[in-house]
């Protein structure tokens, strides 16, 4: 399982790994837009997340 | 991935650049954009006072971090507009950056001086928010520089923000703002200030990620009257466009620059003093005044009020 934060909102994904550019575009989330977080430390697209890990996305304009 | 510059782990990709770089010189590469572009346009003369306009969130509160950096002497200014449930909090986190770094800060309240704040006033105009917001932080941020002698005014206008005014200009051919878009807009009269946009070459993402690492604790919440605004659907097209064709956004804006001269702009309005506060305008009235003259009309209870709610 891999937890993701966006908007506030907090997401389960049924996996075991994930690429942070595939997270993206399966969340409809223009990459220009965002950057994904995991414990604080931004991720390049080409990073994995791994099962357990937690994935915040910031947003350059929020959305709420 | 690897960081072009050093070779190490990189932490970001710039595909508008076609870099990925690490930590130190992603920070390195942002503080090198702005100071290129405060020489490329001379927005600083050696000795001014500099008035950075900070709202709380990432944009100003990163230009400020920057221009410090940069070793330029910065104060900072919060417009407080008396938006409920936000003003205050945007306030706080301005307070606390700028005490942290041990920088002056002087603060505006629009309810001390109307008693009322941009969304009762445009309610009672039956105007929007968004359009009185704007024209009230200029008119208000010219006025306190001017009369605290502050011969510069920074805003933390970014990329986006400029290539969404670009876009929205050329749509509604608008010849008169597109002749004057720049990041330096001069002073054309003794008693306005002259204005100036330090991270017009950084994207959001940019600024964003320049929070993150220096660990800038800004105002994540939007402003509750944007919602819907046309700027945020033209930031969104311009950002669908990068995607798909990395580098459009800056392309877009520099090349603009390049060539602003085919809009010649329109003659100069015959400038006056406004009736009431002194400033600048073409009409007998400035609109700032305007507003609250047309409010106070409206509202000729609204002293009382707020006194008996005091």
């Amino acid at each position: 399982m891999i937890r993701v934060i966006v908007d506030g909102e907090r997401k389960q994904l049924d996996k075991k790994r994930i690429r942070v550019e595939t997270l993206l575009k399966r969340l409809y989330i223009n990459p220009e837009t965002a950057l994904a977080l995991r414990g604080g430390e931004i991720l390049t697209e080409d990073e994995d997340l791994l099962e357990g890990d937690t994935c915040v996305i910031m947003r350059t304009v929020a959305k709420r | 991935m690897k960081c072009k510059k050093c070779g190490e782990k990189a932490v970001i990709r710039l595909r508008a650049h076609n870099i990925s770089l690490c930590k130190d010189d992603f920070l390195s590469f942002v503080l090198n954009s702005v100071q290129r572009t405060i020489k490329k346009y001379k927005l600083f003369v050696p000795g001014e006072k500099i008035l950075v306009a900070v709202s709380g969130g990432k944009d100003s509160l990163a230009l400020f971090d920057i221009l410090q950096r940069l070793g330029y002497p910065v104060e900072g200014f919060y417009i407080d507009l008396g938006i409920d449930g936000f003003s205050q909090r945007a306030q706080e986190i301005a307070g606390e950056f700028l005490a942290e770094r041990k920088a002056p800060l002087h603060l505006y309240s629009l309810r001390e001086e109307v008693r009322a704040g941009v969304a009762q006033i445009a309610s009672r105009l039956k105007r929007s928010p968004c359009s009185l917001c704007g024209m009230m932080r200029r008119y208000i941020m010219n006025r306190f520089a001017w009369e605290k002698g502050f011969s510069t005014v920074v805003t933390g206008h970014n990329l986006d923000d400029e290539g969404a005014t670009l876009l929205g200009n050329l749509i509604n051919w608008q010849v008169g703002y597109l002749a004057r878009q720049s990041p330096l807009l001069p002073a054309t009269h003794p008693r306005l200030v002259k204005k100036v946009k330090p991270l017009a070459r950084l994207s959001e993402r940019e600024i964003l990620a320049y929070c993150l690492f220096r660990g800038i604790a800004y105002h994540e919440e939007r402003c509750p009257h944007s919602k819907g605004a046309t700027s945020i659907k033209q930031k969104e097209v311009l950002n669908l466009l990068e995607y798909h064709s990395p580098g459009s956004k800056i392309r877009f804006y520099q090349e603009f620059l390049k060539n602003q001269e085919v809009f010649p702009g329109l003659e100069p309005h015959e400038m006056r003093e406004c009736t009431v506060c002194g400033f600048p305008t073409t009409r007998d009235m400035c609109q700032f005044c305007a507003i609250l003259e047309r409010f106070r009309e409206l509202t000729p209870l609204q002293g009382q009020i707020e006194e008996r709610k005091d």
